[in-house]
């Protein structure tokens, strides 16, 4: 598992030490070179100091020098060591200078006697070939210039634990919204699904809960549907089941033989009742609204509707309803619907229109396509709908007389629905001369 | 006795019915809540069967005016809705009982008798008067020690006789109690059941009442 936290960390720690390093790096160097100035500047200050002395006074009086220039009262106070020359001979030494000549030119120069290296100022005296070198031990100087940059450096290395610490908290805070963010969606459940409040989210997120919230939002629908599919199916399978229990009951006690059978009869009509709301109870339920948002959908209502006039032969020979069916030549009249939604559609307007329709009844269903749209036209012989009522009938288990025709009341619902996510409408209309009811559904074409 | 039955579906409607009637009841059946009030405006019915959803007009909303018009039969919810909530407006909206379907006949039937038991004051589930016994669950009658041999008519007239023992009873409501509608009844039917229940229990038992009906009377042991 990535952590974005150790990312920032490592990060951050690594970059702040990289430049922190070159920092201390150019800062040793600098600080070293500046150090090396000025010890020469001392060096050479203090050269024509003693050169002054040695012309005013007398040689013996050199004697004195130890004291002067041994390093007392300042740790900044260095070593210095110098030899007097006159011509080839060595007047004076002073400081641990060696025997050999500190150097040949005048000005600074380095030189090495020994294992030992020196930087060397040389000075003429004002007597004729008198020289003076005054010289410090490199060694020295080194100790002094590490002195002097690590007392520097020290402060900066300190801060390091501070400055991980620092970034360790600034860390754990700028990732504070993420986790008030988890904490806020562990508070949901299934049935708590409401959407992530997205003002009190930091910018960096809101793609992440919108995306989240779009979710949730479909989640909901789905359990909702789910929901309502699971309540719809207990509440409205108590009609059947009552009827099945009392005409059971009814056929238990009954001593005659007659009413028994008949009691019975009404056992095994309510069975094929229940059944056939839980088909189609299951059928609206697996009307998918994923399914209807799929580009690659098409289906010919042409052959829809003929399969739908040909599952429904015995049902309209049952009734001695004359089903006709109108559809034009050579079109097969495709619209943008799942095939199995449009079957079932097809299906159950005729369904409809045939068990609404009197006994030897007409039921017209025809097909037309009208400039990119697609029309379906059902008509029956039926009583019809009256204005006031035709929304209502498309309500779920809405039946407004079941006298005349059972059923589960979803028949049109279940159209209405697939109407819905397709994106088709439906209209209820009258009947040809103002009988009946024609039920209107207008489809899209598939682009 | 005399059930109104209010139920939408036809099928479950009929089912009902004919369950009640097995138990002795005239049971009549109205299938929305319009046809229900016209029914008990019209007729005597002792007990209403009531389911809620009803095509139009509600079930709680035709029981709420029936109670607002003075309407006291006892009234039994009988309904797919089984919410907590469903049952308590069902009785805050004046019903005496809630059944959630699917139920049983015989406690139906059950509930039916505690129903129409309380209506007429009684506690005991078995109605006397004197040494004349009638206990509608077990649908048994007897006169002292000897059980009493009645026709279904016959149970129900002195059913709804005992009722109000000493007070007279309207004819119409023992028309009721022992016919419903689409029963055949010929103009002397109710005479001659009478008749056969003063043979049966004594000829005083049972008084007539000129203008009005009939009257039991409580007798020996009262």
């Amino acid at each position: 598992m990535t952590s974005i936290r150790h990312r920032l960390l490592l990060l951050l720690l690594g970059s702040w030490t990289t430049v922190w390093l070159a920092v201390a790096v150019i800062t040793l160097d600098r600080s070293s070179h500046e150090v090396e100035e000025l010890l020469d500047a001392q060096l050479a200050q203090t050269a024509r100091v003693l050169s002054q002395i040695t012309r005013v006074g007398n040689l013996p009086d050199l004697e004195g020098l130890p004291q002067v220039l041994s390093p007392l009262d300042h740790h900044y106070e260095s070593k210095i060591s110098f030899q007097l020359w006159r011509g080839e001979v060595l007047l004076s030494t002073f400081g641990g200078a060696p025997q050999g000549p500190l150097g040949e030119t005048l000005g600074f120069s380095d030189h090495e006697i020994g294992d030992t290296k020196w930087r060397v100022y040389g000075l003429a005296t004002g007597e004729p070939d008198g020289k003076l070198f005054v010289a410090q031990s490199y060694a020295i100087r080194r100790e002094l210039v590490e002195f002097l940059t690590v007392h520097a450096l020290q402060p900066i290395l300190w801060s390091l634990p501070l400055t991980v610490l620092l970034i360790w908290f600034a860390v754990t805070d700028g990732l504070r919204p993420l986790s008030r963010l988890a904490d806020d969606i562990r508070r949901r459940s299934a049935a708590r699904l409401l959407p992530i409040d997205e003002a009190a989210v930091p910018a960096e997120i809101q793609p992440l809960t919108n995306a989240l919230n779009r979710l949730l939002g479909q989640l909901d629908q789905a359990l909702l549907a789910e929901r309502r599919f699971a309540s719809d199916a207990s509440h409205e399978l108590r009609t059947p089941l009552a009827v099945i229990r009392t005409y059971a009951q009814i056929a238990k006690r009954s001593k005659d033989p007659a009413e028994r059978t008949e009691a019975l009869q009404d056992v095994i009509s309510g069975v094929d009742r229940a059944a056939h709301l839980c088909s189609q109870l299951l059928v609206l339920a697996r009307l998918d609204p994923e399914a209807a948002e799929s580009v690659h959908r098409r289906a010919s209502l042409a052959d829809a509707v003929a399969q739908a006039v040909e599952d429904k032969q015995v049902a309209a020979r049952v009734k001695a309803a004359a089903v006709t069916d109108a559809l034009p030549k050579g079109d097969r009249c495709e619209v943008a619907v799942d095939p199995s939604a449009l079957g079932v559609l097809a299906s159950n307007l005729l369904d409809n229109a045939i068990k609404y329709t009197p006994e030897g009844g007409r039921v017209r269903i025809g097909v037309m396509s009208l400039g990119g749209r697609v029309v379906l036209q059902v008509v029956d012989s039926g009583p019809g709908i009256p204005a006031v009522d035709r929304a209502r009938v498309l309500e779920r288990f809405y039946r407004r007389d079941e006298t005349s025709a059972p059923g589960a009341g979803l028949g049109l619902s279940i159209v209405q629905r697939i109407c819905e996510l397709y994106g088709a409408e439906i209209s209820l209309l009258d009947g040809d001369n103002g009988r009946g009811l024609c039920v209107e559904v207008t489809f899209r074409s598939p682009t | 006795m005399r059930i109104l039955i209010v139920e939408d579906d036809a099928r479950l409607g009929a089912g009902l019915k004919t369950g009640l009637c097995q138990d002795g009841y005239a049971a009549d059946l109205v299938r929305d809540a319009a046809a229900a009030e016209h029914a008990l405006r019209l007729e005597h019915f002792d007990l209403m069967v009531l389911d809620l959803g009803l095509p139009g007009r509600d079930g709680l909303a035709l029981l709420r005016d029936l109670r607002r018009d003075g309407f006291c039969l006892p009234v039994l919810i009988l309904t797919a809705r089984d919410a907590v909530a469903d049952r308590v407006e069902g009785l805050d909206a004046g019903a005496d009982d809630y059944l959630v379907k699917p139920c049983d006949l015989d406690e139906l039937n059950a509930r039916i008798r505690a129903l129409r038991r309380r209506s007429q004051g009684h506690a005991e589930s078995v109605l006397r008067a004197g040494d004349l016994a009638l206990d509608p669950a077990g649908r048994q009658a007897t006169l002292g020690d000897q059980p009493l041999c009645l026709s279904p008519r016959e149970h129900a007239l002195l059913e709804a006789l005992l009722g109000t023992p000493d007070q007279a009873v309207p004819r119409a409501r023992l028309q009721a109690a022992a016919y419903g509608w689409g029963d055949e009844v010929e103009s002397n039917a109710l005479e001659v059941h009478i008749h056969n229940l003063r043979r049966k229990l004594g000829k005083d038992r049972i008084q007539t009442v000129r203008g009005v009906g009939y009257r039991l009377v409580s007798g020996p042991g009262a």
